[in-house]
């Protein structure tokens, strides 16, 4: 890489704020889909309490009736699958068809915040899940005892004196060679819990790349650990990297809470349903 | 406990009409997809509305999208179709006007943070100096971090393209800086 190449890349621009697009998109294709169309029906409390259930006919008139006049109709024709023909969409001036969209973003949220004062604790927890007021967490897929497969941690490896195992947490219940998009490999360490966690130890360096791709996350803290730095991110993310072979990005995944320590040319990143002080001890443990 | 989902399993439940696993990739690709607009249409606002209108356009057509294929490229050939549409209907703009951004905590003496922001405001600014095309794909390469088969297609051309624009882009960005 030439020295101009790496000079771009370190150029930590800033970027206009990205505007909540999910909030907006999702106004945009209607209330929550159909229980019905989902997997199985095996949503089980949370997909039954779906915005669509949960406003009722009430929810709907009130906001195709009054504050969006025909977007009900619109939107209607959007709730369908991917595959099911749209209804036609009547174009509008663009500023004026943002205005609806925000009108309609607004009315939904109304509507669900409505509905919630009704509904049941999961009910209620479920439509804040909707509207990304809460880290999303999705239970309807079965814990596959594969883990590491789904998660393309890559092939067993065995554990050796050199293994980085973090004393906090003991011997893991597997242990992966991930292979890396540079070439390298980090070592993937797996406790299946619970709480389930997974550890990964790269002979990499995550700055200044990280300052970047950090806004992906939801939530990110910076901190500092026994004079390293460090990163707190709440929610999905994902992340660049660099190790001696050159730059690299994460393979796109939608990870967790995750902590990050730079350390001693290591990168050390413990990802899992747990809190910050539990990852923060594991990631100081690791030998 | 719930396991984080990978991206391919996420795609897999919105294309049954899964709407919670579409906001979790709409809220994943938001920056990326905002931002590759941003490249194009040099506008926040036409941004928004390209990234928005792409978002809903790739959920329409999640029913063609190849179940095992990387979700991020061919979500970025909509969002970039979208803001190109958008630029010829707008225009010519303005130079996008991106600033660097403060240094972190990793920079050092004030000093030496003052020369470095310096430095890559200077290269910020021959950056804005190039023409449309090269300004383009630098920018996705090192600003946006896109690798050259996801760049190909965010404009819409073969890798090897990417490659050969890439380098006479950087060419020309010397001239700028000499």
């Amino acid at each position: 890489m030439s020295d101009l190449e790496t000079r771009l890349r370190a150029l930590d621009v800033e970027w206009p704020a990205t505007p909540d697009l999910a909030t907006t998109v999702l106004a945009r294709l209607g209330e929550a889909p159909d229980a019905a169309t989902r997997v199985g029906g095996e949503a089980g409390p949370g997909g039954a309490a779906r915005a669509g259930g949960e406003t009722g006919p009430g929810g709907a008139a009130w906001v195709g009736g009054e504050a969006v006049p025909g977007a009900a109709a619109r939107v209607g024709g959007e709730t369908a699958p991917p595959a099911a023909a749209a209804a036609p969409r009547r174009r509008r001036p663009r500023l004026a068809r943002r205005r609806v969209l925000v009108a309609y973003a607004a009315a939904a949220l109304l509507a669900l915040a409505g509905a919630t004062l009704a509904a049941s604790p999961d009910a209620r927890s479920a439509v804040l899940r909707w509207l990304g007021l809460e880290s999303v967490e999705i239970r309807r897929v079965p814990l596959n005892p594969g883990l590491g497969r789904d998660l393309h941690l890559g092939p067993p490896a065995p554990i050796t004196a050199a293994t980085p195992l973090p004393a906090a947490l003991g011997i893991p219940d597997a242990v992966y060679a991930t292979p890396l998009p540079d070439g390298t490999t980090a070592t993937s360490l797996l406790y299946a819990g619970p709480p389930r966690v997974l550890v990964q130890v790269f002979r990499a360096r995550v700055t200044p790349f990280i300052q970047k791709t950090l806004a992906q996350a939801t939530h990110a803290e910076r901190l500092t650990i026994d004079g390293a730095p460090a990163y707190w991110i709440g929610g999905a993310h994902g992340f660049a990297y660099e190790t001696g072979n050159g730059f690299a990005y994460e393979q796109q995944r939608l990870a967790g809470r995750t902590l990050l320590l730079e350390r001693a040319g290591r990168l050390i990143r413990v990802e899992g349903e747990i809190g910050k002080a539990k990852a923060i001890a594991i990631a100081r443990s690791v030998q | 406990m719930a396991r984080a989902l990978t991206e391919g399993e996420y795609v897999a439940l919105a294309r049954r009409g899964d709407g919670d696993a579409y906001a979790s990739l709409v809220r994943a690709h938001s920056d990326i997809a905002f931002r590759t607009a941003m490249l194009i249409t040099q506008d926040a606002a036409e941004a928004e509305e390209a990234a928005q209108d792409a978002f809903v356009k790739a959920w329409r057509a999640l029913g063609r999208f190849r179940e095992g294929e990387p979700f991020r490229p061919w979500l970025l050939a909509i969002v970039a179709n979208e803001a190109r549409n958008r630029r010829r209907s707008a225009g010519r703009r303005a130079a996008l006007a991106l600033r660097v951004a403060p240094g972190g905590e990793f920079a050092g003496s004030a000093e030496a943070a003052a020369l470095a922001g310096a430095e890559r405001a200077t290269l910020l600014e021959a950056l804005g100096r190039l023409r449309g095309d090269d300004r383009l794909v630098l920018g996705c390469r090192f600003l946006l971090e896109l690798s050259e088969a996801e760049t190909a297609s965010a404009l819409g051309v073969r890798p090897g393209t990417v490659k050969s624009r890439t380098s006479r882009a950087l060419a020309r960005l010397r001239e700028e800086l000499a």
